[in-house]
């Protein structure tokens, strides 16, 4: 009792959303909301399935798919194919952010060189990343070294744009006045350049993130290497398709995982501690 | 508004960790139990071990095994690998599918 | 001191810089380097494959065949996916039900359907349409429904106390208070759908750009899949210079919704 009065003393002080058309929802509800959707999702689903008569390799239902979840964590592969896919992925990821910064900082460093190299950088911007794969695979070959390179080009990509752009929008005013108080490259550096590309910073990081983790099952369904990705792929080939839904949801809960947990926060906070907002909320 | 977050997200990171490093450990143990009731926990020569999986062998086993020994056979849920050194023996047994291994009988 | 002509060409020469150098590194790479002639062909290989492929109208046909699948997913995505998030999001109940599961789709949208793309109709442009709609559908709901949440509560409160109706609501606050977003999400499922129809055309395709560059990797022909990226990425930037600019230009900046970027 004391809790739903506390909820609509909430509400009523505004520390909670109500939202517009709604009465007043205490949180438990709020709770139940954002699991209700996946509950009413999987009884549809099933009873989808049932009613279309269907086989369950050709339209497996969501009770075929959580089966082959258990089957998948049982046998072992989940948590093998799991485990390779993240490495390969943190792999790419750690690799690309660090050439990406270092490229990035290196061409935005001297005017004169982001000027000249500024349309290559949207060219290749402009590439899709997907388009590199046949070229990674005439080079690396169907390896897990394909996987990482690709991962890491993608998340290069935007990093390298956002920074480029990033530095070369600050005012140059900015720079000046450091430098007419008697600031070095490294005072310049420190107290102009890196706050204010910060926000651009990691929200290039966090989308190179996004497209990278697509980039990573991609590649592991091209490359034939053992994950997240393989196990989709092969699971089709072999007709066990309630497994391929397994590891689409997989893919889905790692995915939200990893962007809730960590790299969502991580732009939170570089924002929030300059005081700035950064429109790419999501 | 922060010291919330960082709660929640180091307990989990924490949970992480702790199965992270839990896992080996735990199967680690597990091993060495298999291989005791086996009596091979002391192996220092090739043997050849009957394996038992708590599933039918899929292709993912089978890539695995065979790198642990040669495989000359499978019925069921049991393999039949041939000149298992001491530390694949290791690696077979740590495996959470492999539900036990004997000593093949020739 | 410089006269308008040199202030015309200078910029554009510089920028042809970068692009000069690259073609000097390229030439000097095979007197400089050992490796395998399929792993870089030369600058007068690619020019010569390019060559090749637009007299045999080989590009023109793949191009023709990717870009119409593009433009007929990206319109059937967003058609159904627009008003569908629309709906779903004007009842604030339901938008909070649904956005995560429409967080959870759109994180599994595009390549990951690919295998039970291929179950359901074969290898094929069916499989490879189908894509590219489920990527324009799951970006365009989430957006959409994403930007009908983010019209601020007041507004919504303000207009049902004047009594209004759901069409009014429709026409007078969601479009234009969501109006920023949906653009930027068409932008969004434009930019991911043509990244899923690459990588659809490059596993599951049959014809179109990315089948042209998967096929010559099985014959080592580098220089194809050089001129496919060259050309994907051309592409690319004449979709953005001619037709998101100017629309954004149109509609978005004009209604000062944007600041100038």
């Amino acid at each position: 009792m004391n809790r739903l009065l506390r909820a609509k003393a909430d509400i009523q002080a505004k520390r909670v959303d109500a939202g517009p058309g709604t009465r007043w929802m205490t949180p438990i509800w709020r709770r139940l909301e954002s699991v209700g959707g996946f509950i009413v999702v999987i009884a549809v689903w099933q009873l989808a399935q049932q009613a279309s008569g269907l086989p369950s390799t050709l339209f497996p239902s969501s009770l075929d798919a959580l089966h082959a979840l258990v089957d998948l964590y049982q046998v072992g592969i989940l948590y093998e194919y799991t485990l390779l896919s993240l490495s390969h992925y943190l792999l790419g990821l750690g690799l690309g952010a660090g050439i990406g910064l270092a490229l990035g900082l290196l061409i935005s460093s001297n005017r004169r060189v982001s000027d000249i190299l500024m349309p290559l950088v949207n060219f290749t911007y402009a590439i899709v990343e997907v388009a590199w794969i046949p070229l990674l695979i005439l080079w690396w070959g169907y390896s897990p070294a394909t996987i990482v390179v690709a991962v890491a080009y993608v998340v290069a990509s935007p990093l390298v744009h956002n920074i480029v752009t990033g530095v070369r929008s600050i005012p140059p005013v900015y720079i000046r006045a450091v430098r007419a108080l008697g600031g070095d490259r490294r005072v310049v550096l420190t107290e102009v350049i890196l706050p204010a590309i910060v926000p651009s910073l990691f929200n290039g990081l966090r989308v190179g993130a996004g497209f990278g983790f697509r980039a990573l099952i991609f590649s592991e369904m091209i490359s034939q290497s053992e994950g997240i990705g393989y196990l989709i792929f092969t699971s089709a080939a072999s007709q066990q398709t309630a497994r391929t839904v397994a590891g689409m949801i997989v893919m889905g809960a790692l995915w939200l995982f990893l962007d809730r947990m960590y790299l969502r926060p991580l732009e939170r906070m570089s924002t929030y501690r300059w005081g700035l907002s950064s429109e790419a909320e999501k | 508004m922060s010291m919330l977050l960082r709660s929640r997200l180091l307990w989990i990171n924490f949970a992480i960790a702790a199965i992270m490093l839990g896992n080996p450990v735990l199967r680690h143990v597990q091993a060495r139990d298999k291989l005791q009731s086996a009596g091979l926990a002391g192996a220092t020569t090739r043997v050849d071990v009957a394996v038992d999986l708590n599933a039918s062998p899929e292709q993912f086993h089978m890539n695995r095994l065979q790198t642990w020994g040669t495989m000359v056979g499978a019925q069921g849920r049991r393999v039949q690998l041939r000149g298992v050194t001491p530390d694949n023996l290791q690696h077979i047994a740590r495996q959470s599918w492999v539900q036990g291994i004997r000593r093949m009988q020739p | 001191m410089t006269s308008r002509f040199e202030r015309a060409v200078y910029p554009v020469l510089l920028g042809a810089i970068p692009f000069g150098v690259i073609v000097v590194f390229w030439w000097l790479a095979p007197r400089m380097f050992e490796y395998p002639a399929y792993m870089l062909p030369t600058t007068a290989e690619v020019l010569k494959r390019l060559g090749e492929l637009i007299q045999s109208g080989e590009l023109l046909g793949s191009v023709l065949s990717s870009l119409g699948r593009l433009l007929g997913a990206f319109v059937i995505g967003n058609l159904i996916a627009i008003p569908l998030g629309i709906l779903l999001a004007m009842n604030a109940r339901v938008s909070r039900v649904v956005m995560p599961v429409a967080i959870f789709l759109q994180a599994v949208a595009g390549i990951a359907w690919a295998p039970l793309a291929v179950v359901w109709f074969g290898i094929g442009n069916v499989a490879v349409t189908f894509l590219v709609v489920n990527s324009v559908f799951f970006s365009s709901l989430y957006n959409t429904i994403s930007g009908v949440q983010s019209i601020p509560l007041v507004l919504w409160r303000a207009m049902r106390s004047m009594g209004a109706t759901q069409p009014t609501l429709i026409r007078e606050l969601i479009i234009p208070g969501a109006m920023v977003q949906l653009l930027l999400g068409l932008r969004t499922s434009m930019a991911l759908g043509w990244r899923s129809l690459v990588a659809a055309e490059l596993i599951i395709g049959t014809n179109g750009i990315g089948f042209l560059m998967m096929d010559a990797t099985k014959w080592y022909g580098t220089d194809t899949v050089i001129c496919g990226i060259i050309i994907i990425g051309i592409l690319w930037l004449a979709f953005d210079r001619f037709a998101f600019e100017p629309i954004e230009r149109l509609t978005v900046r004009r209604w000062g919704l944007l600041s100038n970027h």
